[in-house]
């Protein structure tokens, strides 16, 4: 799956490169499956400089989150992902998540980054 | 005992900030300037109070002498939440620590270091600097008392 950061947050929520938890600290966020789009495909459906992660549902199930293929406006690759953040544990989740993750296409403000080019995951 | 930078720390002169916080400062600056869905997923502005006191708290820490907070200080990296909430962090080796102002007043932590069974969270009042100083402690010289 991948989750596209902006590139307002790109500056922010990829400090070197690592990205921060601050990615997935939501209730519910948008994601796009992989095996129903293409990275170029993405790309071109968001601002220039627009970065994106990569995770696979499969983790994302382990580590509590919950990815439902849900269609919106026009796009079949949408998917939410759900996590019933306790005020216990929701920083432990998105943490895990975020380390699990990894830079796929897009650079950070240091000019690191994923090239572009990667195999799809689930 | 109330915790006063005296007990925990020495005063340092301004001047003399450790070498991250002066940039953090300047990441927290340009936190005002973010506006409404600045994430692209319906993200507020960050509110200035949560600045100010992020503001207020990296002054506090940098005013005190080593330990915890030596001159070559990891640079703590310095995030908003689309919560509107801003989030300290430290990545020190394989050790983490997050500290995330969820409102002016209280701090959620995150203690993370997996390799070694730590993960670690709860909350805490911004104004128990020497609970602050006790993770930074851990995070930046493995100091587990935390």
């Amino acid at each position: 799956m991948y989750r596209a950061i902006l590139p307002a947050a790109v500056a922010v929520w990829l400090p070197d490169g690592k990205p921060s938890s601050a990615i997935f600290h939501h209730p519910k966020f948008s994601a796009d499956i992989a095996d129903k789009t293409t990275l170029p495909e993405l790309a071109g459906r968001w601002p220039v400089g627009t970065a994106f992660v990569q995770f696979t549902s499969g983790v994302a199930r382990t580590l509590g989150f919950s990815a439902h293929h849900e269609p919106e406006h026009g796009n079949d690759a949408h998917a939410n992902v759900y996590c019933d953040h306790g005020t216990s544990d929701r920083k432990k989740k998105a943490r895990a998540l975020a380390a699990q993750c990894q830079l796929v296409h897009g650079s950070t403000p240091n000019g690191r980054g994923g090239g572009g080019t990667t195999t799809l995951a689930e | 005992m109330p915790t006063t930078l005296e007990t925990v720390g020495v005063l340092r002169p301004t001047n003399a900030l450790p070498n991250g916080f002066a940039e953090a400062h300047g990441r927290l600056a340009s936190f005002s300037a973010l506006q409404a869905n600045w994430d692209g997923y319906g993200a507020g502005p960050i509110p200035p109070a949560i600045l100010s006191a992020v503001r207020a708290f990296l002054d506090r820490l940098a005013q005190m002498s080593s330990p915890p907070v030596p001159r070559d200080s990891t640079f703590p990296a310095v995030v908003p939440l689309s919560s509107g909430a801003v989030q300290l962090e430290w990545h020190v080796g394989e050790r983490i620590l997050e500290l995330e102002f969820e409102t002016a007043e209280v701090i959620h932590f995150l203690k993370w270091w997996p390799q070694k069974g730590v993960a670690v969270e709860g909350t805490y009042f911004a104004n128990d600097l020497s609970r602050s100083v006790t993770l930074l402690d851990w995070v930046l010289c493995g100091h587990d008392s935390a």
